[in-house]
Parts: structure tokens; C-alpha cells; sequence
């Protein structure tokens, strides 16, 4: 069923037969943009976010790690629309070059941690039994591990770095993420479109392949998209307490910590609160985006975690 | 139903030894960085730094190390810090209360505010206070707190000269105004993402509860608004809220450290952070099991609270 | 889910973005209405108004801060009678201490040193001369002896020594004490040079050693404000029992703790120096957080302040005006730029053109805001043994990176090869640091930089003591009390492990070693000079810029601090509060 009321909301029918004509894509595309204005709303955010990914770092007046582009410390200006920090480099074009940071390993560490966890609670909802608690206590005794043990260990084993970062993101959304995609191949398993598949003979295989998993499967894109607020701010949230990304590069978390903290507490607000507000605002537009996407599939899913 | 929790639980010491066996061997192994070192400090002859580490007992096999704690850990005794030679017990049970209190005043304030906004949302639907509610919550869930208690900090020194209160923890039974004063600006901070997700879950569960037959039934009847929608429908709603307070209860820990590092607070989080940077094994070796035992208890806890719930739910 | 639903949600959404509307534009009046407040409000130094329109760099100043000189406040005469002896000297304690035992942890050994214990002498920083304490006397016969004799004291009156005598037993366990600790890192001179202790009667004691050095009574070796703390043998035997209380025969009596934090000290009375302390107690308030601490010291809950950097100063200043004083000492801890001495920087003009591409100017002016000076391999702080700034501006702190280029290509440096400079993460300091390094190196000598950051642990075990690092490392030296500590990096081992760097110069770590065995005072200084020139000429791969000034704000009631002495300046018994 779920199927059947995702593509309804939508604004689709999926079964009936050809005598109705689906509405041409554009009539489709514009209807999803009407009836969710805040998702787009998130999407073009986010988009801008990542065109400023791409090209931030040549988007920037200055060099981010230039130092004494103006005078150390120096306040809102022109020529530095967010000032300028204790050694000079220019603020605004550190926040530019920062969203290739952030959402380079957010977005990477989602990506992974996303499939790679829809693929064990998939796995885990479908075969149940030995492999489910197996995995599941596996998942338990991973996410009972605090983040920071396990932060250390993969620095120790791999060293300091974006790589690490994103392994520790990935790892650390795992164990979530299948158990939603756990219990939806749960759901799915017992309903009776299933059964009935199952009684027309069909092998376990493909009711696996053909029937439970793309109705699954949206499931992760929403989860993704989802998961995105959340990884840019644990990137951040690293970064802030210094162990993210080495010091000096443009980050955002870094930047709302360390030097710029104790010259902020001495007056100098722009130092802490433009990189605060990039954060915001990415998360932001992920999150509506997650929101819009989570509605789509599957109302439902707001229900359950 | 019986066999089902003690087939939860059974997994509790197995997830505890081989978590501690994990951590010790990372730990100890050679890339993990030598606390000796640290603790000698830069300017430390070799020498020096071998006399530290025998002093620790770093100098032998990882298995007779390995054998010793878990000896001592029998005994009840958890071992002494590496830095100042403390034992590790009392260390922890002091700053214990600190943290405690913070995660647990975030986690009041956080359900308390969450499920209050979002009943007022689902009743009040699609009125101006429902889309404020909204749009807080929304903003509640970007905007990271660590952001929030940075300008908890910068903004009121910059406007009023205020500044926190000084002289560190004062207990809450002793002083209650003043350990008030102090913790709970931060903690509501730490609420406000928690109470963001709890209320648009408890708002949208709402509406579908609502808008079940037994609500209009319960209406209909003549029940107050009041008590369908309190003791009808938010019962109904209460297991995906406490579903992810479960969740967000063991993500607070890391919200806690933020705060205290922010804060400068000498709680738990603080000290785990420390010692872990410092490479304080012993400590580190508690915090690790104890936090592991903790987390599957809570989860465990959650999945049985669902049964009591929803009598339909059954485990086998 | 029904039409009617999905309407009701579509609707509901637009508002919701106007609603959202509505707050981002609150945000941002109120974010503008704030700065503009600022502007008017802004205490601090002119940093914080606008910079002058254009992108362009402003020059270092080429001057240098002056020395800050030595001063005793006030300098009139203090008519004794008329002081308050009452008052108690309250300073900030910014991290818990884990532990009260003088032997367990660092800090509080030194902080304790200072209050609760006394010693035989000590040796100042800067002038280099042997203050006698409780010793009357000190005899050298012979390099691998001394002795010393004792004046009168008496320990705490505290169970289990119930305010008796300090003996020379008292002395001989203690040292020995010391010497045994592991818990402590200490000299080595403790373990390697320290050989028995005698006490042929109660007020002499007998050093016996089993090689000779020079700098046996600084304060880095038997003259050390931790180790030569003077604890009762029944204590000094079993150490654990100063995990509970203390008792020394110091200024101060031990009072109470709380869990490591605001610990408390009290005058004792019978204190070897009659009339002294001039303050009624000793504590310190824990206080972590900076801000706070500025909030505090504004507020007067605490005498003393000690100010991260130059702008907390200045604002803390400009809000407070006259009551409060400034004093300014030099560290000693020496900002180090240490390169290789082998592989592609055997040939020493390229080490030469490194020392040629560091402008320390703008270090001093971006890291200390204009608050440090150069430095040569022995800080300015020792007036004795460091060079003076002549020589150094002709030698190390020459800044000629046109003569630095020609240099790496007369030897034929590989400009293509990517190098790394290793810092290690615990503070912001290290890694701007090295961010001015690598814009240096890039800019001045046309090198290929990049940055590599670690953990402080693995840092020091393998980049710094393994010498593992492609290129370069940078650090701060530790602020030593005695020169030597400096100069040690010159030999071909250092602290049990051969040379970082890789630099192995046998005319070098002779003169290392033979400094340690001339005890005239006069040649001694000559041969530390004549170290750090021959450093130069070699192009040693140790490359020292600056060191930062620290800013201690008092009060103008804590009177009688001696200033610029260093640590000597902390044992100062006749520092009052005149309130």
C-alpha cells in the first residue's frame, strides 16, 4: 500500500490501466513545485551552497589563507563585508571557501553512510532471524561506543584528515539509518502484496528484488537528504571542538572556534557569528529539502523514526 | 516475553567485553600515542619517560595489562588516573552530578517544550501560532548549539558586560539559585534541537491520531477537547516520542561536552574529553564501558517501554 | 491520504514560508541594529573599527618593542608599621589541579613551591646569582662536592611534625625523595648526576656527585623550586600522605582544597623571616573560562590577572584606566623554526637561506599583536647570557630573501619538492604559526609548502624526538630557567635521543658538553656566547624567532611585586595589599 499513497501524493495514479493519461512531465514537475514551496525552497539553497562548493574558493576576493589581506581584526568594511580576522584573512572569502569543505565530507559521509545502511536494514528487515540479530546487536554495540572512542581509533589507524572524517560521519549514521530501512523491509514483508506475490509462486529472490525493494528504496534517498543536516553539523561540530580538519583551513566549525572565539568574547562579534550563520543556513536548506523529500515518499514516515 | 529480555541483556556483557577488549588494544597499540610522552612533556629525557612508564605499568605485555585491570576491575577497583595518580572512582562520581544534570535538565526541558509546542501546533492547526511553532522548530533543528552557546557567551558580554558566574559548580541542593543561574541558560540552548524534532514528531503523530475515528467517536461522546486530546490521542502518540528521546538522550552526551568545554564546565564530558586527548587510559577504559552498558540498557528500556504502550505489540 | 489533506498542507506551507520570511528579515534588523551599537560601545583597542578601505597589506613596523626593565612598586620605602598584614592576597586558578601532591603533577608542585615550601637557595634568571634561603653558606671544595649549611627554621605546626626544627635529615630525604620519583620528571641531573647526600650534623648537608656540572644550582637542577621543595623526612619517606595535606616550612600554612580547586593557604607565623609574609593568606579562585576571569578581576574578586594576549589587555586596561597596573615580562619560551641538517638540507646555504626568508616582524605583529621581541638561540630574558642585539641583527635576524634565493640555487635546492611543516594541535598559536611560515617560505623563497597538522602525543613521540618530518616542524622551546636547557639542541644527542634534526656537528657538541664542567661564571658566559655565534656560522637547523611578552595585570593595591625577575619574583615575602 505504501506504493499506492506515495505515488498519490504525488499527484500520480500508478495503476488503472491506460485509460487515464499521465499529466506531461512539466505538469508534473510544476504541481510538485507548488505543493512544496519549502523543499524547493531548501533545494535552491542547497544548490547555492554547493555552486559555492564548486567555485567558491575563485568566487573569493581574497585568498582564505591570505594573510594580512587588511588589517588584522578588522571590522565590517566594503572591501571585507564580514571583516577580517586575527591574521588578517579575509573573513567572507574563508566562508566561501569553507562550504567546499563542509559539504564535500557531509556529503561524502552521507552518501556512504546512507547506502551502506539501507543495504544492512534492508538485509537485516528481509532475512530476519540469525543474520537480523547479528547485525542488529552489531549496530547496538557500534553506536554504543562513544563517537569520540571510535573518532579515535580511526585518527589512530588512518590518521588526521578528511578521509578519517568521513569514515567517522559514515560509520556513525550507520547503525540509524538501517534500522529504518530495517523496519520498513519489515513492514513491507508482511503486506499483502507480498503474500500475494508469494502465493502466485514467485521465488524469494524476486519478491526481494522486484517487489519489497523499490518500494524501500526511496527511503534512503529521504534518508540521505535527511541526513545531511545532520552531517553538517557533526563536521562542524568536530571541527569546533578541534579535531576536525586541520586548523587554518576554511571551515566553518573551525572558525567559530579557537582564535576567532577569544577575539570574538573581546568584541569582535563578525568572527563567530557569519561562519555560525553559513552553518545554519546550509543545515537549513538540507533539512527543508530532507522534509519536502520525506513528505513525497512517504507521510507516513513522519511518524516513525 | 521473559526469554525475549534475557535474550537482550545476555548480549549486555558480551557488548561490554568485547568493547573494552577493543578499546584496550587501541589503545595500547603502538599507534595510539604514548600517555608516558605526554605526561613527561616536551623537554623529557628518555630516560625520564621510561621511568613514567614503568611507573604506569605501560612497560609490560598488553595481556598481562590486560589481565591486571580486568583483576582490579573484579575487585571494584577501577585503577588510578595517569595524571595525578587519583583513583578513578571518585573522580567520576564527582563530576557524575554535574553532567547528569545537565543532559537531564536539557532532556526536561527538551520534552517538555517539544510535546507542549507540538499538542498547541496539532490543536491550533494552521493558525499564525502553529506556523510560528513551525518555523521555530525548523530554525531549532538547523542552527547547531554549539553556535547557540558561542553567542550565549559573546553577545551578553558585548551588550550588558555580563558575564557567567564565577566559582564553578554549586550544588543544586546547596545552592539551588545559583546552580540554576548557571546551567539553565545552556541547557535550554541544548533543549532547542531536541525540542525542535520531539515537536514536529508529537505534532504530526498528533494529526493522525486526531483524525482517527475514535477521536471523533470520544467527540462526540462529549469528552472536553482537553481530555480527548491529553488522555486519547496523546497516549497514542507516545511511543514515537519515546523512541527518540532514547536517541537523542545518547546524542546529548555529545551536546553536554560541547557545552561544557564552551562553559567551561568540569563535568564528565570535559573530563572524557580530556582524558582522552591526554591519553588517560584508565579512565578512558571506564568511561567507555560504563557508557556502552548505559546505551544498551536505555535501548532496551525503550523497546520493552513499547510494549506497556501498545498492547498490540508483542516480542517473542 | 485524502484531497483534502493534501490541499490543507499545501496551503499551509506557503504560510509557513512566509513566516520564515518574515524571521530571516527580523534576524537580519537586528543583527544590523547590533553592530551599529558596537561601533559606539567598542572598548576595546581601534582593531575593532572599520579597516581603512583596500585590500592593501600594511607594512611591519621595522622598530621592535622595548625590553621591559626591571621594577620593584613603589619604589619609596615602605614604613612597615603602617601595612595591613591582614589582607589576603586572592589570584585565579584556571584548571583544577589533579592532585594537592607536590610530586604528582607539575603545576601544582610549582604553585606550591612557591607558598608552602622552602628551599636552601635559588638562582636568578637574570642575573645569574645564587640567593641563599635557608642555606648560610654553600662550599664547593671540589667539582663532585658541596656543602651547604643551614640556618634556623621550622616546619608547620601540623601532626606529625608539630612546628619542629628543619634539619638537614629534613633535606637529605627530601632530595632523595625527589631524585626517586618517576611520577615527576625532573633533570637529569637528578638521576645522573646527583650521587649521595650526607648530613654530618643537623645543620649541614653534603652533596656528593659523580660527575661534574656547572649548573648544579640552578633552578632547572638541585636548586629547583618543585624538587628542592624542603618536606619532613617522616613525609618525604612516604609521599602518598601528601595526597591529603601538606606540610612545609614555607611562607604559608596549607589550609584546605576543594577537590583540586580554590586552594587556600594561610600566613605562618613563624616563618624563618620574622615579620614576613605581609599578607594574611594565600588563594585562588578557580576560575576557567577567560572572560570570566576578566569579569572577576574587574569586579575585584581577584588581585591578579594574566592576560591571554595583547587585546584582553588593552580592553581590560581602557575599561579600568589608573587602579590597575601592567607588568610586562619577556618569556622565555623561544617560537622555533627547526628544519633538517641532512638529506636536501645538508649543504648549509640552504639552512643559511632559510634563516635569510623569516621576517620575524610579522610574527610579533600578527601572532602577539606587537607585544614580543626577536630573540636569538638564548632568550633576551637571560641579560647575561643572551647576545646582544647588535650581533644578533647582523647575524640571525637578518631578513635578506633576494640573497636567500640566490643561495638555494648556487646549491642546487629541488624548489619542486612539496616539503611539510608539522605542528601539532592544542592551541590556535601553533597552527597560525606555521600558517606564516609556510606564506613565508612560499613568498620570500619561492619553496613549495604545505601544512601537516597531529595530535600533540603523536607530535612529540615521533615528528619532534623520532625527527620524522619532510622538511620542517615548528614549536615553542619551553620557558627554561637556566640557559643551558637552550643550547642543548646543538649537541648530537638530546635528552637520550639523537639530534632531531639530524644535525651532527663534532666542534658543536663538544662545546655543548665542555660548558658543563667550566665553573668560573665568567668563562662560562663566554663559552655559552661563543656557542650561540658558532650556531650561526654552522647555519644550526634550530632557528629561533621571537618570544612573546606575557601581560599580568594587578591591581595598584598589590603593592611590592617584583617585576622581570622571573620565577625568583614569586618568592617575595613582602608583597601586600594596601587596603
Amino acid at each position: 500500500m505504501a506504493a499506492i499513497s506515495g505515488a498519490a501524493a504525488a499527484g500520480e495514479l500508478a495503476w488503472g490501466g491506460g485509460a487515464w493519461q499521465q499529466p506531461g512531465l512539466l505538469r508534473r514537475v510544476g504541481r510538485l513545485l507548488r505543493g512544496y514551496p519549502l523543499g524547493v525552497f531548501g533545494l535552491l539553497m542547497l544548490i547555492g551552497f554547493i555552486v559555492l562548493g564548486l567555485f567558491g574558493p575563485a568566487l573569493a576576493p581574497y585568498d582564505p589563507r591570505g594573510l594580512r589581506a587588511g588589517s588584522p581584526l578588522g571590522g565590517l568594511s566594503p572591501a571585507h563585508p564580514f571583516g577580517l580576522n586575527n591574521l588578517g584573512e579575509d573573513l567572507f572569502s574563508r566562508v566561501l571557501a569553507g562550504a567546499r569543505t563542509t559539504l564535500t565530507i557531509s556529503g561524502t559521509a552521507v552518501l556512504i553512510g546512507g547506502s551502506l545502511g539501507s543495504f544492512i536494514g534492508i538485509l537485516s528487515g528481509f532475512y530476519g532471524r540469525w543474520l537480523d540479530y547479528l547485525l542488529q546487536r552489531s549496530g547496538e554495540a557500534f553506536a554504543a561506543f562513544p563517537g569520540l572512542i571510535l573518532y579515535l581509533m580511526l585518527i589512530t589507524a588512518f590518521g588526521r584528515g578528511p578521509k578519517t572524517i568521513v569514515l567517522a560521519l559514515a560509520v556513525g549514521g550507520l547503525f540509524g539509518g538501517s534500522r529504518v530501512l530495517r523496519a520498513a523491509t519489515i513492514v513491507e514483508r508482511h503486506s499483502t502484496y507480498v503474500d500475494a506475490a508469494r502465493a502466485l509462486g514467485c521465488s524469494e529472490r524476486r519478491v526481494f528484488f522486484r517487489h519489497v525493494v523499490p518500494n524501500v528504496l526511496p527511503l534512503t534517498v529521504v534518508l540521505i537528504s535527511s541526513g545531511l543536516g545532520a552531517a553538517i553539523l557533526a563536521e562542524s561540530g568536530l571541527a569546533f571542538l578541534g579535531l576536525g580538519v586541520a586548523p587554518g583551513t576554511p571551515s566553518w566549525g573551525i572558525d567559530l572556534s579557537g582564535a576567532n572565539l577569544t577575539f570574538a568574547r573581546l568584541g569582535h562579534w563578525n568572527l563567530v557569528v557569519f561562519p555560525g550563520l553559513a552553518i545554519s543556513l546550509a543545515v537549513l536548506g538540507a533539512n527543508l529539502l530532507g522534509d519536502a523529500l520525506r513528505d513525497i515518499w512517504d507521510p507516513r514516515l513522519r511518524g516513525r523514526r | 516475553m521473559r526469554r525475549y529480555v534475557i535474550r537482550r541483556l545476555l548480549a549486555l556483557p558480551v557488548i561490554a567485553a568485547a568493547v573494552s577488549i577493543i578499546t584496550f588494544a587501541i589503545l595500547r597499540s603502538p599507534w595510539a600515542g604514548d600517555p608516558a610522552i605526554l605526561l613527561a612533556g616536551q623537554g623529557a629525557s628518555q630516560d625520564q619517560v621510561a621511568g613514567i612508564r614503568h611507573t604506569l605499568g605501560l612497560d609490560r605485555p598488553i595481556i598481562v595489562q590486560f589481565g591486571d585491570w580486568l583483576l582490579h576491575l573484579a575487585r571494584g577497583d577501577f585503577g588510578k588516573t595517569f595524571r595525578g595518580q587519583q583513583p578513578v572512582w571518585p573522580e567520576i562520581t564527582r563530576r557524575l552530578p554535574i553532567t547528569f544534570e545537565i543532559m537531564a535538565l536539557a532532556v526536561l526541558f527538551g520534552t517538555f517544550f517539544g510535546v507542549l509546542y507540538g499538542v498547541i501546533s496539532a490543536v491550533r492547526q494552521n493558525t499564525w501560532l502553529d506556523y510560528g511553532l513551525r518555523v521555530f522548530a525548523v530554525f531549532g533543528q538547523s542552527i547547531p548549539s554549539f553556535f547557540l552557546l558561542v553567542l550565549l557567551i559573546v553577545l551578553p558580554s558585548l551588550w550588558w558586560h555580563y558575564s557567567p558566574p564565577v566559582g564553578g559548580h554549586k550544588s543544586l541542593f546547596a545552592h539551588p539559585w545559583e546552580n540554576l543561574r548557571l546551567y539553565v541558560p545552556p541547557t535550554l540552548i541544548l533543549a532547542i534541537a531536541h525540542s525542535a524534532i520531539l515537536m514536529r514528531l508529537t505534532r504530526s503523530t498528533l494529526l493522525d491520531v486526531l483524525r482517527q475515528d475514535y477521536v471523533r467517536t470520544a467527540k462526540s461522546k462529549g469528552l472536553r477537547e482537553r481530555s480527548v486530546v491529553l488522555s486519547h490521542a496523546l497516549r497514542n502518540a507516545l511511543i514515537p516520542i519515546i523512541t527518540i528521546t532514547g536517541t537523542l538522550i545518547a546524542e546529548l552526551f555529545f551536546g553536554a561536552l560541547i557545552l561544557e568545554q564552551v562553559f567551561s564546565i568540569n563535568g564528565l564530558g570535559q573530563f572524557f574529553f580530556q582524558s582522552v586527548l591526554a591519553r588517560d587510559f584508565p579512565v578512558v577504559q571506564f568511561l567507555v564501558v560504563y557508557t556502552a552498558g548505559v546505551v544498551i540498557v536505555l535501548n532496551l528500556l525503550v523497546d520493552l517501554s513499547y510494549v506497556l504502550l501498545d498492547p498490540r505489540v508483542r516480542y517473542t | 491520504m485524502s484531497e483534502q489533506g493534501y490541499w490543507q498542507r499545501r496551503t499551509t506551507r506557503r504560510q509557513t514560508l512566509r513566516g520564515a520570511a518574515l524571521g530571516g528579515l527580523g534576524m537580519a534588523a537586528f543583527l544590523a541594529g547590533c553592530s551599529g551599537s558596537n561601533n559606539n560601545k567598542s572598548k576595546g583597542a581601534s582593531t575593532t573599527t572599520s579597516a581603512p578601505s583596500g585590500g592593501n597589506a600594511t607594512s611591519a613596523p621595522a622598530t621592535q618593542a622595548a625590553l621591559p626593565t626591571l621594577t620593584v612598586r613603589p619604589t619609596a620605602a615602605v614604613d612597615e608599621s603602617k601595612i595591613n598584614k591582614n589582607n589576603v592576597y586572592r589570584d585565579r586558578q584556571s584548571q583544577p589541579w589533579p592532585t594537592i601532591n607536590p610530586y604528582k603533577d607539575l603545576i601544582t608542585g610549582l604553585t606550591l613551591g612557591f607558598t608552602i615550601y622552602d628551599h636552601m637557595w635559588y638562582t636568578t634568571k637574570d642575573t645569574n646569582e645564587r640567593v641563599l634561603f635557608l642555606a648560610t653558606g654553600i662550599e664547593q671544595p671540589d667539582p663532585l662536592h658541596f656543602t651547604v649549611k643551614i640556618g634556623k627554621a621550622v616546619f608547620h605546626d601540623k601532626p606529625p611534625t608539630s612546628g619542629r626544627a628543619v634539619t638537614a635529615a629534613d633535606i637529605k630525604a627530601s632530595y632523595e625523595a625527589a631524585a626517586k620519583s618517576k611520577t615527576i620528571s625532573n633533570s637529569d641531573w637528578w638521576t645522573k648526576t646527583l650521587d649521595t647526600i650526607t648530613t654530618p650534623d643537623d645543620s649541614t648537608v653534603s652533596f656528593t656527585l659523580k660527575q661534574p656540572d656547572a649548573w648544579t644550582f640552578t633552578s632547572t637542577n638541585a636548586g629547583s623550586p618543585l624538587s628542592g621543595s624542603i618536606i619532613p623526612q617522616e613525609i618525604a619517606t612516604q609521599p602518598d600522605f601528601m595526597d591529603k595535606d601538606l606540610i612545609g616550612s614555607g611562607r604559608y600554612q596549607w589550609v584546605s582544597h576543594e577537590n583540586g580547586a580554590n586552594p587556600k593557604m594561610k600566613r605562618f607565623d613563624k616563618w624563618r623571616v620574622a615579620g614576613e609574609p605581609w599578607t594574611g593568606g594565600y588563594e585562588q579562585k578557580l576560575i576557567q573560562e577567560q572572560a570570566a576571569a576578566d569579569a572577576a578581576f574587574a569586579a575585584q574578586q581577584i588581585d591578579h590577572l594574566a592576560a591571554q594576549n595583547k587585546a584582553e589587555k588593552d580592553q581590560l586596561v581602557s575599561q579600568l584606566g589608573k587602579q590597575v597596573d601592567v607588568d610586562t615580562t619577556v618569556t622565555g619560551a623561544i617560537w622555533t623554526v627547526e628544519t633538517r641538517a641532512d638529506g636536501a638540507f645538508a649543504d648549509p646555504r640552504v639552512r643559511q637561506a632559510i634563516y635569510l626568508g623569516l621576517n620575524r616582524d610579522e610574527y610579533i605583529q600578527l601572532l602577539e599583536l606587537g607585544n614580543g621581541v626577536k630573540s636569538g638561540p638564548i632568550p633576551p630574558g637571560f641579560k647575561t647570557f643572551a647576545l646582544d642585539n647588535d650581533e644578533l641583527t647582523k647575524t640571525f635576524w637578518q631578513f635578506d630573501p633576494a640573497q636567500g634565493k640566490q643561495l638555494l640555487q648556487a646549491a642546487g635546492f629541488d624548489l619542486s619538492h612539496e616539503y611539510e611543516i608539522k605542528y601539532y594541535i592544542l592551541t590556535d598559536k601553533p597552527a597560525q604559526f606555521a600558517q606564516i611560515v609556510q606564506g613565508q617560505l612560499q613568498k620570500n623563497l619561492g619553496m613549495k609548502v604545505k601544512l601537516t597538522a597531529e595530535d600533540f602525543g603523536t607530535w612529540l613521540a615521533k615528528s619532534l624526538y623520532q625527527g620524522q618530518y619532510d622538511g620542517f616542524i615548528i614549536y615553542p622551546t619551553l620557558d627554561y630557567d637556566d640557559p643551558s636547557s637552550y643550547i642543548g639542541a646543538y649537541g648530537k644527542v638530546i635528552g637520550g635521543r639523537p639530534n632531531w634534526a639530524g644535525f651532527k656537528d663534532d666542534e658543536l657538541d663538544q662545546a655543548v658538553a665542555a660548558q658543563k664542567l667550566e665553573f668560573d661564571d665568567g668563562k662560562r658566559t663566554a663559552m655559552l656566547k661563543d656557542i650561540q655565534r658558532k650556531a650561526y656560522q654552522k647555519f644550526a637547523p634550530f632557528i629561533p624567532l621571537y618570544v612573546a611578552f606575557s601581560n599580568d595585570l594587578f591591581w595598584s593595591y598589590v603593592k611590592g611585586r617584583l617585576v622581570g625577575r622571573g620565577s625568583y619574583g614569586l618568592f617575595n615575602g613582602r608583597l601586600y595589599i594596601d587596603k
